[in-house]
Parts: structure tokens; sequence; C-alpha cells
């Protein structure tokens, strides 16, 4: 089984783009935050948030479906490669989110690049002095970061049977306590 | 202090659009008064691509970092840059992230509308005019890319968007998702 090393450095030999690399580790740093209050498996969480979007930079038009493909090549569990391709339940694929580790990528990973999106447009640029209050003003405002599928978040929630407000709460503070690793300190 | 002493200051004495430190000029972003406030500090490369960002899109993936510039002008800019290049996929991922205040979107804006001016009209299969806000069907079926769907034939699409510099795309609402659709696939409704 590969280790988070071999998946960080896999997801850097399929991608390029900074940015596409930040959301995968924002991602992981959620998965793991999440998995660790499930009782999940934290590496298995983490590794499926760092390998979501493995192949959208090169393949956006087989979004997914070459992800798993190189993902099964490369040794991950078919746990890992179902996990990645629910993600994009109803856009790229009829996978539906099932378990509670595919329900929760499901839910963050609209949710954490929007909480990005408001770090960014923060004049210190740092999510630690970033609130509930100023992310759900932005989840509001519809044209703030209108790549961010607010139904899809919503729909996440519901999935983890949270509240918004929770849910947007665990996402700050996943990223909060992984801040200097993931670009948002 | 002068105009380029204010942006140098600001900028780090660095391009504001990619952080590059050679052959720095000033360059107001229009319409503009002149002061510091509408204008930016570029380099050589920026300033010679800005006309025609197309030629080289790559060179634009440094925005990614100064598109979230609390400086206004460097937000319009980084828009506009955006705007044009956008069919080319990554460079819309950016735009649909990006947020700009409603004063300075029409700043944005503006700019655009003086380039499409002078721009070849967008028109459908049929050389119908498109413009801003029209209705469109589709002629035939289309594989969207990175999407998953087919956008079928006899869809109608609502409100339309233009694609800055490129008449041969528009933008449009397709099961929910917005994409960029060919003109030659499309019929005015």
């Amino acid at each position: 089984m590969p280790t988070r090393e071999d998946a960080l450095t896999l997801l850097k030999r399929y991608n390029k783009n900074p940015a596409l690399i930040q959301h995968g580790l924002q991602v992981e740093a959620c998965m793991r935050h999440f998995a660790a209050r499930a009782g999940g498996d934290v590496e298995t969480w983490g590794m499926v948030g760092l390998l979501h979007d493995l192949d959208y930079e090169q393949y956006p038009e087989q979004h997914c479906i070459k992800a798993a493909e190189i993902m099964e090549e490369a040794g991950y569990s078919q746990e890992i490669i179902r996990a990645m391709l629910s993600h994009a339940w109803g856009i790229c694929t009829d996978v539906e989110p099932l378990s509670a580790m595919e329900k929760t990528l499901y839910a963050v990973d609209e949710l954490s690049g929007l909480v990005n999106a408001c770090v960014l447009v923060r004049p210190s640029k740092s999510i630690m002095d970033l609130g509930l209050k100023s992310v759900k003003k932005k989840f509001k405002t519809k044209r703030f970061a209108a790549g961010v599928d607010r139904e899809t978040v919503r729909k996440g929630a519901q999935m983890l049977e949270m509240e918004l407000d929770q849910l947007i709460t665990e996402v700050i503070e996943a990223m909060k306590a992984d801040a200097e690793a993931i670009g948002v300190a | 202090m002068s105009v380029e002493q204010v942006l140098i200051e600001r900028s780090g004495n660095q391009c504001e659009l990619c952080a590059s430190t050679e052959g720095l000029a000033v360059m107001e972003v229009a319409p503009s008064d002149g002061t510091a406030a509408e204008s930016i500090l570029v380099c050589g490369e920026c300033a010679a691509l800005l006309e025609s960002p197309e030629q080289n899109p790559n060179h634009w993936r440094c925005l990614n970092d100064s598109m979230w510039s609390p400086a206004p002008a460097v937000q319009v800019t980084a828009y506009r840059i955006l705007k044009k290049i956008a069919s080319e996929g990554w460079p819309q991922d950016m735009l649909d992230m990006l947020y700009l205040e409603p004063e300075v979107q029409e700043w944005a804006d503006a700019g655009l509308d003086e380039v499409d001016d002078n721009a070849e009209p967008t028109r459908d299969n049929h050389g119908n005019i498109l413009l801003e806000g029209d209705s469109v069907s589709i002629i035939k079926d289309l594989v969207v890319k990175g999407a998953g769907f087919t956008a079928k034939q006899g869809t109608t699409v609502k409100n339309i968007k233009m694609a800055p510099g490129d008449p041969t795309h528009i933008q449009g609402r397709v099961n929910g998702t917005m994409i960029f659709l060919k003109t030659e696939f499309l019929k005015k409704s």
C-alpha cells in the first residue's frame, strides 16, 4: 500500500499548478480532521483527500476516470479509488457517496475551496482570524467564489447529518490546525 | 510621492501580476484617472503580453496569486486577462473563484466593453449576431469536456454571456453548469 509520501509524489507528478496541489493538501487536512472525529483511519481518509483531484489538471475531460486508472496502477485500494470517484457524484461519475469517508469528502471538497477563498480576500491572508460568521456571509453571497456549488455543500452537510454551521466550523478548525502546511497561515 | 513611488511601495518593487523584478513600469488600468489607485506596476514581459494575453496563456498562471491582491487595479487587470483566455479552461476555474466588489466589477467590465466595441461580433450557425442575454438552441448533441454530460440537441440556453476576445464561443448554463459553447452549434432563439 502506498504511503502518504508516495501519494504526495504522485499528486505532484500529475499536477504542476500550485493551486491544485494546495487544494489537495487542504482537503487532506479536512479529511484527517474528520477521520479523527469519526474514528476512521486517518491515513486512508487523508490519502483520499490528497488524491481526489489527481487527474484534473492533465485530463479534465476524463476527470475521475483517469485518476482511477492511475491509482489502480499505483496500488491504491478499491476503498480509496471508490471514495475518489464518489466526490464527483452526479457530475463526472454515478458513484454515490455511501461510506462516512465518502460522504465527508463530498461535503468538504467544495467547502474547503470556499474557506480558502475567504482567507485569500482577507488583509491578513490568514485563516487564524477567520470565523464562522465571515464564511457564512460569503456562502450567502452567490457571486463570491461562484465556482463553489453551495447546493453540493448543503447536500454534503445533510449526508453527514450535520448543520451547515457545524460543518463550516469543523472545516475552519481542520484548516487552522494545519494552516502552515496548507498555505493559509 | 510620485505614482511610481507609491506603486513601488505597494508592490514591494515587483510586478504586481507575476512578481518579476525586470523592467518595471507604471501602467494605467483604463478607464483611469492616472492615480496610483487606478494604475499597476508591471514587468516588461507582462506589459508586452497585456495587449494579447492569448499569445502565451500559460504565462498568466501567475494570476492564481495576484488575482487575490487587495489592490482593485490589480484585481481588474487579472479579471480582464482571465476573461480573454477563459476558453483555455483553467482561467475559467480561476474566474469562478474570483470575487470583485460591485464597483470594482463595474470598472473591470467597463474596460472589457471598450475592447468589445472593436471586436468581431459573435454569430450563431446561421450568421445571426448573438448578444449578452440572448437565448440560443443547441443544434447538435455536444459532449461537455470535464463535466461528464452531453448537452442535448434542442436544449435552450437562456441569458447567454459573451466570451470576451473569442467570437467563436459563448458561455451559458446547461444542466446547472456554466459552460463554453461553440457558436457554430447554436441557433438564436
